[in-house]
Protein backbone atom coordinates (compact mmCIF):
# COMPACT_ATOMS: atom_id res chain seq x y z
CA UNK A 1 0.00 0.00 0.00
CA UNK A 2 1.06 3.55 -1.09
CA UNK A 3 0.92 5.84 2.03
CA UNK A 4 3.20 8.94 1.16
CA UNK A 5 4.35 10.60 -1.99
CA UNK A 6 7.27 10.84 -3.05
CA UNK A 7 7.87 14.40 -1.92
CA UNK A 8 6.62 13.81 1.13
CA UNK A 9 9.75 10.84 1.91
CA UNK A 10 12.55 12.66 0.27
CA UNK A 11 11.19 15.65 2.61
CA UNK A 12 11.35 13.29 5.28
CA UNK A 13 14.95 11.91 4.50
CA UNK A 14 15.68 16.03 3.83
CA UNK A 15 14.91 16.18 7.80
CA UNK A 16 16.83 13.32 8.72
CA UNK A 17 19.81 14.95 7.06
CA UNK A 18 19.58 17.77 9.85
CA UNK A 19 17.98 16.42 12.52
CA UNK A 20 19.25 19.16 15.14
CA UNK A 21 17.92 21.48 12.94
CA UNK A 22 15.04 20.00 12.36
CA UNK A 23 14.33 19.27 16.62
CA UNK A 24 15.00 22.48 17.42
CA UNK A 25 13.06 24.50 15.16
CA UNK A 26 9.89 22.14 16.39
CA UNK A 27 11.15 22.87 20.46
CA UNK A 28 10.86 26.14 19.34
CA UNK A 29 7.66 26.37 17.74
CA UNK A 30 6.51 24.22 20.71
CA UNK A 31 7.75 26.83 23.56
CA UNK A 32 5.84 30.15 21.28
CA UNK A 33 2.97 28.28 21.02
CA UNK A 34 2.88 27.14 24.88
CA UNK A 35 3.74 30.35 26.09
CA UNK A 36 1.21 32.52 23.99
CA UNK A 37 -1.80 29.67 24.61
CA UNK A 38 -1.80 29.58 27.80
CA UNK A 39 -2.68 33.23 29.56
CA UNK A 40 -5.30 33.45 26.82
CA UNK A 41 -6.77 29.64 27.68
CA UNK A 42 -6.32 30.37 31.34
CA UNK A 43 -7.79 33.99 31.48
CA UNK A 44 -10.90 32.41 29.57
CA UNK A 45 -11.26 29.28 31.44
CA UNK A 46 -11.03 31.03 34.89
CA UNK A 47 -13.66 33.97 33.14
CA UNK A 48 -15.81 30.23 32.23
CA UNK A 49 -15.82 28.38 35.09
CA UNK A 50 -16.99 31.42 37.53
CA UNK A 51 -19.57 32.40 35.38
CA UNK A 52 -20.71 28.96 35.79
CA UNK A 53 -20.28 28.68 39.22
CA UNK A 54 -21.38 31.99 40.46
CA UNK A 55 -24.58 31.70 38.85
CA UNK A 56 -25.37 29.57 41.43
CA UNK A 57 -24.62 31.71 44.12
CA UNK A 58 -27.18 35.00 45.59
CA UNK A 59 -27.50 37.91 43.32
CA UNK A 60 -26.99 40.79 45.78
CA UNK A 61 -25.22 41.26 49.40
CA UNK A 62 -26.19 44.00 51.56
CA UNK A 63 -24.10 44.82 54.47
CA UNK A 64 -25.05 47.38 56.51
CA UNK A 65 -22.85 50.25 57.00
CA UNK A 66 -21.37 53.16 59.23
CA UNK A 67 -18.47 55.34 58.69
CA UNK A 68 -15.39 53.94 57.84
CA UNK A 69 -16.69 50.46 59.43
CA UNK A 70 -19.41 47.52 58.82
CA UNK A 71 -21.98 47.15 61.18
CA UNK A 72 -24.01 43.74 62.29
CA UNK A 73 -26.70 43.40 60.05
CA UNK A 74 -30.21 42.77 62.37
CA UNK A 75 -31.63 39.90 61.36
CA UNK A 76 -35.60 39.69 61.06
CA UNK A 77 -35.36 43.74 60.22
CA UNK A 78 -32.98 43.35 57.54
CA UNK A 79 -34.93 40.35 55.92
CA UNK A 80 -38.17 42.45 56.39
CA UNK A 81 -36.92 45.08 54.29
CA UNK A 82 -35.25 43.14 51.83
CA UNK A 83 -38.60 41.20 50.96
CA UNK A 84 -40.39 44.08 51.01
CA UNK A 85 -39.06 45.29 47.52
CA UNK A 86 -40.59 43.62 44.54
CA UNK A 87 -38.25 41.08 42.40
CA UNK A 88 -36.66 39.77 45.69
CA UNK A 89 -37.58 36.06 45.83
CA UNK A 90 -35.75 35.54 49.42
CA UNK A 91 -32.79 37.48 51.87
CA UNK A 92 -30.93 34.70 53.52
CA UNK A 93 -28.34 36.36 56.37
CA UNK A 94 -25.47 35.12 56.12
CA UNK A 95 -22.89 34.39 59.70
CA UNK A 96 -19.16 34.54 57.88
CA UNK A 97 -16.08 36.26 58.45
CA UNK A 98 -12.40 36.19 58.33
CA UNK A 99 -9.95 35.00 61.05
CA UNK A 100 -6.69 33.76 62.05
CA UNK A 101 -6.50 30.32 61.07
CA UNK A 102 -3.92 27.28 62.01
CA UNK A 103 -1.66 28.15 59.06
CA UNK A 104 -3.03 31.22 57.55
CA UNK A 105 -6.32 33.84 57.59
CA UNK A 106 -9.28 31.36 56.43
CA UNK A 107 -13.11 32.17 55.77
CA UNK A 108 -15.31 31.39 58.59
CA UNK A 109 -18.63 30.61 57.42
CA UNK A 110 -21.54 29.84 60.43
CA UNK A 111 -24.37 27.21 58.75
CA UNK A 112 -27.42 26.30 60.41
CA UNK A 113 -29.15 23.13 59.76
CA UNK A 114 -31.32 24.08 57.13
CA UNK A 115 -28.11 25.04 55.12
CA UNK A 116 -26.90 21.36 55.69
CA UNK A 117 -29.95 19.37 54.62
CA UNK A 118 -29.34 21.46 50.90
CA UNK A 119 -25.55 19.81 51.41
CA UNK A 120 -26.75 16.74 52.27
CA UNK A 121 -28.21 16.36 48.93
CA UNK A 122 -24.90 15.73 46.96
CA UNK A 123 -22.44 15.02 49.98
CA UNK A 124 -21.85 12.45 51.88
CA UNK A 125 -22.68 15.20 54.90
CA UNK A 126 -25.17 13.66 57.60
CA UNK A 127 -24.65 16.08 59.95
CA UNK A 128 -23.96 19.90 60.44
CA UNK A 129 -20.95 20.96 62.05
CA UNK A 130 -22.01 20.22 65.76
CA UNK A 131 -20.45 22.82 68.45
CA UNK A 132 -16.89 22.26 68.71
CA UNK A 133 -16.65 20.87 65.71
CA UNK A 134 -15.45 21.87 61.82
CA UNK A 135 -15.68 21.23 58.19
CA UNK A 136 -12.95 22.12 56.54
CA UNK A 137 -11.62 23.02 53.08
CA UNK A 138 -8.64 20.79 51.89
CA UNK A 139 -6.69 24.03 52.24
CA UNK A 140 -7.33 24.86 55.57
CA UNK A 141 -4.24 22.37 57.05
CA UNK A 142 -1.39 21.81 54.57
CA UNK A 143 -0.06 18.39 53.44
CA UNK A 144 2.75 18.81 55.76
CA UNK A 145 0.59 18.34 59.20
CA UNK A 146 1.22 15.28 60.83
CA UNK A 147 -0.74 12.59 61.31
CA UNK A 148 -4.45 12.14 60.54
CA UNK A 149 -5.90 15.83 59.80
CA UNK A 150 -9.36 14.78 61.06
CA UNK A 151 -9.85 14.79 64.71
CA UNK A 152 -7.26 17.57 64.83
CA UNK A 153 -8.07 20.52 67.12
CA UNK A 154 -7.84 23.82 65.15
CA UNK A 155 -7.09 27.26 67.33
CA UNK A 156 -8.76 29.96 65.28
CA UNK A 157 -8.68 33.78 66.22
CA UNK A 158 -11.33 36.25 65.75
CA UNK A 159 -12.90 38.45 67.82
CA UNK A 160 -12.52 35.69 70.27
CA UNK A 161 -9.99 32.52 70.31
CA UNK A 162 -11.74 29.27 69.63
CA UNK A 163 -10.57 26.14 69.71
CA UNK A 164 -12.66 23.67 67.29
CA UNK A 165 -12.20 19.90 66.25
CA UNK A 166 -12.13 19.13 62.55
CA UNK A 167 -15.15 16.84 61.88
CA UNK A 168 -14.76 16.43 57.86
CA UNK A 169 -12.68 18.01 54.94
CA UNK A 170 -14.09 18.63 52.26
CA UNK A 171 -12.53 17.08 48.96
CA UNK A 172 -10.38 18.63 47.02
CA UNK A 173 -12.51 18.65 43.94
CA UNK A 174 -14.29 21.44 45.27
CA UNK A 175 -11.50 23.42 45.72
CA UNK A 176 -12.27 26.14 44.36
CA UNK A 177 -15.17 26.79 46.18
CA UNK A 178 -14.44 26.03 49.77
CA UNK A 179 -10.55 25.73 49.76
CA UNK A 180 -9.77 28.19 52.97
CA UNK A 181 -13.24 28.18 53.89
CA UNK A 182 -14.21 26.93 57.80
CA UNK A 183 -17.67 25.67 58.02
CA UNK A 184 -18.83 25.84 62.10
CA UNK A 185 -21.90 25.34 64.01
CA UNK A 186 -23.94 28.79 64.01
CA UNK A 187 -23.32 29.43 67.61
CA UNK A 188 -19.19 29.07 67.25
CA UNK A 189 -19.19 31.07 64.32
CA UNK A 190 -21.53 33.85 66.33
CA UNK A 191 -19.00 33.52 69.25
CA UNK A 192 -15.52 33.60 67.17
CA UNK A 193 -16.41 36.40 64.84
CA UNK A 194 -18.46 38.41 68.00
CA UNK A 195 -21.94 38.46 66.32
CA UNK A 196 -25.17 38.45 68.83
CA UNK A 197 -27.94 36.55 68.32
CA UNK A 198 -30.54 38.26 65.85
CA UNK A 199 -27.45 39.89 63.82
CA UNK A 200 -25.82 38.56 60.41
CA UNK A 201 -23.10 39.40 58.97
CA UNK A 202 -24.93 40.40 55.57
CA UNK A 203 -27.83 39.13 53.53
CA UNK A 204 -27.64 37.05 50.45
CA UNK A 205 -30.71 38.11 48.33
CA UNK A 206 -31.91 35.87 45.27
CA UNK A 207 -34.18 37.75 42.89
CA UNK A 208 -36.79 36.68 40.25
CA UNK A 209 -34.83 37.84 37.92
CA UNK A 210 -31.06 38.09 37.37
CA UNK A 211 -31.24 40.29 34.82
CA UNK A 212 -33.71 42.95 37.26
CA UNK A 213 -30.89 42.75 39.88
CA UNK A 214 -29.27 45.79 39.13
CA UNK A 215 -32.97 47.54 38.41
CA UNK A 216 -34.18 47.10 41.65
CA UNK A 217 -30.97 48.38 43.83
CA UNK A 218 -32.40 51.72 44.24
CA UNK A 219 -35.76 50.00 45.82
CA UNK A 220 -33.37 48.10 48.24
CA UNK A 221 -31.38 51.44 49.22
CA UNK A 222 -34.93 53.26 50.05
CA UNK A 223 -36.43 49.87 51.86
CA UNK A 224 -33.34 49.61 54.34
CA UNK A 225 -33.64 51.83 57.66
CA UNK A 226 -29.72 52.13 57.60
CA UNK A 227 -27.00 52.94 55.39
CA UNK A 228 -26.33 49.75 53.47
CA UNK A 229 -23.72 49.04 50.84
CA UNK A 230 -25.16 46.36 47.92
CA UNK A 231 -22.56 44.21 45.68
CA UNK A 232 -24.21 42.75 42.91
CA UNK A 233 -22.95 39.40 41.25
CA UNK A 234 -21.56 41.29 38.63
CA UNK A 235 -19.15 43.19 40.44
CA UNK A 236 -17.67 39.65 41.57
CA UNK A 237 -17.98 38.22 37.98
CA UNK A 238 -16.14 41.36 37.36
CA UNK A 239 -12.66 40.10 39.03
CA UNK A 240 -13.10 37.01 37.18
CA UNK A 241 -14.22 37.34 33.59
CA UNK A 242 -11.75 38.93 31.22
CA UNK A 243 -12.96 41.76 29.48
CA UNK A 244 -10.33 44.87 30.82
CA UNK A 245 -6.76 46.09 29.81
CA UNK A 246 -5.21 43.74 32.99
CA UNK A 247 -5.78 40.65 30.87
CA UNK A 248 -4.98 41.88 27.95
CA UNK A 249 -1.79 43.02 29.96
CA UNK A 250 -1.22 40.04 31.10
CA UNK A 251 -1.61 38.36 27.71
CA UNK A 252 0.81 41.41 25.75
CA UNK A 253 3.32 40.34 28.47
CA UNK A 254 3.27 36.92 27.48
CA UNK A 255 3.05 37.29 23.56
CA UNK A 256 6.12 39.80 23.51
CA UNK A 257 8.61 36.66 23.83
CA UNK A 258 6.64 34.91 22.36
CA UNK A 259 6.40 37.39 19.60
CA UNK A 260 10.06 37.36 19.18
CA UNK A 261 10.92 33.91 19.08
CA UNK A 262 8.09 33.46 16.41
CA UNK A 263 10.24 36.59 14.68
CA UNK A 264 13.68 34.45 15.00
CA UNK A 265 11.72 31.23 13.95
CA UNK A 266 10.36 32.74 10.62
CA UNK A 267 13.91 34.52 10.20
CA UNK A 268 15.67 31.31 10.66
CA UNK A 269 13.05 28.67 8.30
CA UNK A 270 13.23 31.33 5.56
CA UNK A 271 17.46 31.97 5.07
CA UNK A 272 17.31 27.81 5.90
CA UNK A 273 14.71 27.44 2.80
CA UNK A 274 16.69 30.67 0.38
CA UNK A 275 20.18 29.33 1.38
CA UNK A 276 19.23 25.65 -0.69
CA UNK A 277 19.54 26.95 -3.56
CA UNK A 278 22.02 25.06 -5.00
CA UNK A 279 20.44 21.69 -4.27
CA UNK A 280 16.96 23.27 -6.14
CA UNK A 281 19.43 24.40 -9.21
CA UNK A 282 20.51 20.75 -9.07
CA UNK A 283 17.31 19.11 -8.38
CA UNK A 284 15.47 21.05 -11.40
CA UNK A 285 18.53 20.63 -13.72
CA UNK A 286 18.02 16.76 -13.07
CA UNK A 287 14.06 17.22 -13.97
CA UNK A 288 12.11 18.27 -11.07
CA UNK A 289 8.99 20.54 -11.78
CA UNK A 290 8.66 23.99 -9.82
CA UNK A 291 5.80 22.64 -8.18
CA UNK A 292 7.72 19.69 -6.73
CA UNK A 293 10.18 21.66 -5.45
CA UNK A 294 8.00 23.72 -3.89
CA UNK A 295 6.41 20.67 -2.61
CA UNK A 296 9.16 19.49 -0.87
CA UNK A 297 10.04 22.60 0.64
CA UNK A 298 6.88 23.01 1.99
CA UNK A 299 6.25 19.21 2.97
CA UNK A 300 9.95 19.52 4.84
CA UNK A 301 8.20 22.53 7.04
CA UNK A 302 4.58 20.98 7.51
CA UNK A 303 6.53 17.80 8.97
CA UNK A 304 8.50 20.14 11.21
CA UNK A 305 5.31 22.55 11.81
CA UNK A 306 1.94 20.50 12.18
CA UNK A 307 3.60 18.08 15.25
CA UNK A 308 4.89 20.59 16.54
CA UNK A 309 2.17 22.93 16.73
CA UNK A 310 -0.09 19.86 17.88
CA UNK A 311 1.80 19.20 20.70
CA UNK A 312 2.40 22.71 22.00
CA UNK A 313 -1.55 22.71 22.05
CA UNK A 314 -1.90 20.04 24.10
CA UNK A 315 0.52 20.82 26.21
CA UNK A 316 -0.51 24.25 26.66
CA UNK A 317 -4.08 22.72 26.93
CA UNK A 318 -2.75 20.36 29.72
CA UNK A 319 -1.20 22.86 32.00
CA UNK A 320 -4.53 24.88 32.19
CA UNK A 321 -6.97 22.15 32.12
CA UNK A 322 -5.76 19.39 33.45
CA UNK A 323 -7.59 18.59 36.65
CA UNK A 324 -6.11 20.21 40.25
CA UNK A 325 -4.36 22.23 38.28
CA UNK A 326 -2.33 24.56 40.89
CA UNK A 327 0.46 26.95 39.37
CA UNK A 328 -1.66 29.63 38.20
CA UNK A 329 -2.43 29.78 41.87
CA UNK A 330 0.94 30.17 43.06
CA UNK A 331 2.16 32.75 40.13
CA UNK A 332 -1.15 34.87 39.66
CA UNK A 333 -3.40 34.78 43.08
CA UNK A 334 -0.75 35.11 45.69
CA UNK A 335 -0.93 31.62 47.00
CA UNK A 336 2.21 31.26 49.04
CA UNK A 337 1.45 27.61 50.16
CA UNK A 338 -1.09 24.87 49.85
CA UNK A 339 -2.85 26.32 46.82
CA UNK A 340 -6.42 25.27 45.28
CA UNK A 341 -6.51 23.21 42.61
CA UNK A 342 -8.30 24.37 39.60
CA UNK A 343 -11.01 22.59 37.84
CA UNK A 344 -11.63 24.47 35.14
CA UNK A 345 -14.02 24.79 32.23
CA UNK A 346 -12.99 24.06 28.41
CA UNK A 347 -15.44 24.73 26.57
CA UNK A 348 -15.08 27.14 23.78
CA UNK A 349 -11.04 26.74 24.16
CA UNK A 350 -10.43 24.93 21.07
CA UNK A 351 -11.30 28.48 19.27
CA UNK A 352 -8.23 29.85 21.04
CA UNK A 353 -6.15 26.85 20.25
CA UNK A 354 -7.11 27.00 16.04
CA UNK A 355 -6.04 31.09 16.48
CA UNK A 356 -2.94 30.89 18.76
CA UNK A 357 -2.01 27.89 15.85
CA UNK A 358 -2.94 29.65 12.60
CA UNK A 359 -0.98 32.94 14.83
CA UNK A 360 1.98 30.41 14.62
CA UNK A 361 1.85 28.39 11.10
CA UNK A 362 1.09 31.15 8.97
CA UNK A 363 3.74 33.45 9.65
CA UNK A 364 6.03 29.99 9.87
CA UNK A 365 4.93 28.13 6.49
CA UNK A 366 4.94 31.89 4.60
CA UNK A 367 8.43 32.24 5.27
CA UNK A 368 9.27 28.94 3.73
CA UNK A 369 7.05 29.20 1.04
CA UNK A 370 8.57 32.61 0.01
CA UNK A 371 11.92 31.75 -0.10
CA UNK A 372 10.63 27.94 -2.04
CA UNK A 373 8.98 29.66 -4.99
CA UNK A 374 12.08 31.80 -5.60
CA UNK A 375 14.11 28.81 -5.57
CA UNK A 376 11.45 27.46 -7.60
CA UNK A 377 10.92 29.69 -10.34
CA UNK A 378 14.70 30.60 -10.50
CA UNK A 379 16.65 29.59 -13.59
CA UNK A 380 18.77 26.06 -12.39
CA UNK A 381 21.90 27.84 -14.22
CA UNK A 382 21.64 30.56 -12.44
CA UNK A 383 20.93 28.63 -9.04
CA UNK A 384 24.31 26.57 -9.95
CA UNK A 385 26.49 29.13 -10.37
CA UNK A 386 25.29 31.15 -7.70
CA UNK A 387 26.76 28.88 -5.12
CA UNK A 388 28.93 32.30 -2.71
CA UNK A 389 27.40 34.70 -4.23
CA UNK A 390 23.53 34.55 -2.65
CA UNK B 1 12.50 20.44 -26.33
CA UNK B 2 14.89 17.53 -26.60
CA UNK B 3 16.45 18.86 -23.02
CA UNK B 4 13.30 18.73 -21.89
CA UNK B 5 11.99 15.82 -22.26
CA UNK B 6 15.54 14.27 -21.07
CA UNK B 7 14.46 16.27 -18.06
CA UNK B 8 10.73 14.67 -17.49
CA UNK B 9 12.48 11.00 -18.08
CA UNK B 10 15.20 11.56 -15.54
CA UNK B 11 12.47 12.76 -13.07
CA UNK B 12 9.86 9.84 -13.94
CA UNK B 13 13.20 7.50 -13.61
CA UNK B 14 13.89 9.27 -10.15
CA UNK B 15 10.33 9.15 -8.46
CA UNK B 16 9.75 5.81 -9.61
CA UNK B 17 12.86 4.84 -7.47
CA UNK B 18 11.79 6.03 -4.63
CA UNK B 19 8.44 4.86 -5.13
CA UNK B 20 9.73 1.68 -5.15
CA UNK B 21 12.27 2.20 -2.17
CA UNK B 22 9.18 3.45 -0.46
CA UNK B 23 7.51 0.51 0.26
CA UNK B 24 8.94 -1.81 -1.48
CA UNK B 25 12.98 -2.98 -1.18
CA UNK B 26 15.18 -0.17 0.51
CA UNK B 27 18.54 0.45 0.37
CA UNK B 28 19.91 0.50 4.04
CA UNK B 29 21.66 3.66 2.97
CA UNK B 30 18.32 6.01 1.17
CA UNK B 31 17.01 5.61 4.62
CA UNK B 32 13.61 5.74 2.99
CA UNK B 33 12.55 3.07 5.47
CA UNK B 34 13.47 5.44 8.15
CA UNK B 35 11.57 8.04 6.67
CA UNK B 36 8.52 6.50 6.41
CA UNK B 37 8.46 5.46 9.46
CA UNK B 38 9.08 8.97 10.86
CA UNK B 39 5.81 10.73 8.47
CA UNK B 40 4.09 7.68 10.41
CA UNK B 41 5.34 8.75 13.79
CA UNK B 42 4.93 12.39 13.19
CA UNK B 43 1.52 12.20 11.39
CA UNK B 44 -0.17 9.77 14.30
CA UNK B 45 1.58 12.29 17.06
CA UNK B 46 -0.55 14.81 15.19
CA UNK B 47 -3.49 13.02 15.29
CA UNK B 48 -3.20 11.70 18.95
CA UNK B 49 -2.98 15.22 20.17
CA UNK B 50 -5.50 16.75 18.34
CA UNK B 51 -7.94 13.97 18.81
CA UNK B 52 -6.83 14.17 23.25
CA UNK B 53 -7.99 18.21 23.11
CA UNK B 54 -11.29 17.98 20.79
CA UNK B 55 -11.80 14.50 23.39
CA UNK B 56 -11.54 16.31 26.46
CA UNK B 57 -13.15 19.66 25.26
CA UNK B 58 -16.51 17.80 23.99
CA UNK B 59 -16.50 15.47 27.18
CA UNK B 60 -15.46 16.91 30.15
CA UNK B 61 -18.03 17.52 32.01
CA UNK B 62 -18.44 20.07 34.82
CA UNK B 63 -19.30 18.11 38.23
CA UNK B 64 -18.05 17.97 41.85
CA UNK B 65 -20.95 20.01 42.82
CA UNK B 66 -19.45 22.54 42.93
CA UNK B 67 -22.74 24.78 42.26
CA UNK B 68 -24.77 22.91 45.04
CA UNK B 69 -22.05 23.94 47.79
CA UNK B 70 -22.30 27.62 46.38
CA UNK B 71 -26.21 27.26 46.61
CA UNK B 72 -26.46 25.61 49.86
CA UNK B 73 -23.86 27.99 52.07
CA UNK B 74 -24.76 31.49 49.67
CA UNK B 75 -21.00 31.66 48.62
CA UNK B 76 -21.19 34.90 46.40
CA UNK B 77 -17.27 34.24 45.80
CA UNK B 78 -14.56 31.27 44.65
CA UNK B 79 -11.65 30.65 46.86
CA UNK B 80 -9.34 31.33 43.68
CA UNK B 81 -7.55 34.45 46.10
CA UNK B 82 -6.47 34.13 49.64
CA UNK B 83 -8.82 34.73 52.23
CA UNK B 84 -8.80 38.46 53.69
CA UNK B 85 -7.86 39.89 50.34
CA UNK B 86 -10.05 42.93 48.71
CA UNK B 87 -9.89 40.30 45.56
CA UNK B 88 -11.43 37.53 47.88
CA UNK B 89 -14.31 39.71 49.08
CA UNK B 90 -15.10 42.43 47.53
CA UNK B 91 -18.69 42.90 48.97
CA UNK B 92 -16.32 43.35 52.30
CA UNK B 93 -14.81 46.55 50.74
CA UNK B 94 -16.04 49.56 52.36
CA UNK B 95 -16.50 52.10 49.33
CA UNK B 96 -15.80 55.10 51.51
CA UNK B 97 -11.92 53.49 52.56
CA UNK B 98 -9.29 54.14 49.96
CA UNK B 99 -7.50 51.04 49.82
CA UNK B 100 -4.53 53.40 47.74
CA UNK B 101 -1.33 52.10 50.45
CA UNK B 102 1.04 55.18 49.47
CA UNK B 103 -0.39 58.59 48.60
CA UNK B 104 1.60 58.49 45.24
CA UNK B 105 1.16 55.28 44.50
CA UNK B 106 -2.18 53.69 42.36
CA UNK B 107 -4.69 52.06 44.33
CA UNK B 108 -4.08 48.52 42.72
CA UNK B 109 -1.31 46.54 44.95
CA UNK B 110 1.75 45.27 42.54
CA UNK B 111 1.08 42.06 42.65
CA UNK B 112 0.21 38.87 39.63
CA UNK B 113 -3.06 38.24 40.61
CA UNK B 114 -4.21 41.80 39.75
CA UNK B 115 -2.57 41.40 36.37
CA UNK B 116 -5.00 38.72 35.74
CA UNK B 117 -8.18 38.99 37.82
CA UNK B 118 -9.86 42.88 37.35
CA UNK B 119 -10.03 44.78 40.65
CA UNK B 120 -13.34 45.14 41.75
CA UNK B 121 -14.67 48.52 41.16
CA UNK B 122 -15.03 49.53 44.55
CA UNK B 123 -16.94 52.71 43.46
CA UNK B 124 -19.45 50.74 41.88
CA UNK B 125 -20.99 49.66 45.43
CA UNK B 126 -24.15 50.99 45.80
CA UNK B 127 -24.55 52.88 49.14
CA UNK B 128 -26.12 55.74 51.27
CA UNK B 129 -23.09 57.67 52.01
Amino acid sequence: MRFASPTWLWAARDMLRHPSEAILTALALISVIVVAAVPMLLSHGLSNTAQRLLDSGPSLVVRKLAAGHWLPMPVEDGVKAAESVTGVLSAVPRIWGVVGGPESVTTVMGVSESDVQTLKRFSDLTKSPARGEAFIGPGVLSASSNGDKVEELLLLNGQKELSVKVGKIFSGKNSMVVHDIILLHESDARKLLGLEKGFSSDLAIHVFHEQEADAIIPDLLDAFPWPVAITTKQDTLKIYTASGDRRAGLIYLALIPSLLGLALIVTAGYRGTRSRFYEAGLLKSLGWTSQDIVGFFMCKAALIAFPSVSLGITLAYALVYWPAVSWPAYLFFGWQNNPPGLYLNSSGSFGILIQVSAGILVPYLAANLWPAIKNATADPHVLLQAEGKM
Amino acid sequence: MLFREKKWSAKAVLLQKMQQHSFCTSQPCDRFDLSRKIILSLFGITLLCLTLVLLDVHLRTPGNHEEQIIQAINLSNLSIVPSGRPLRHPEGVIPSVNLKFSPSLGSIMINAEYLLLNPPQYSKSYSIP
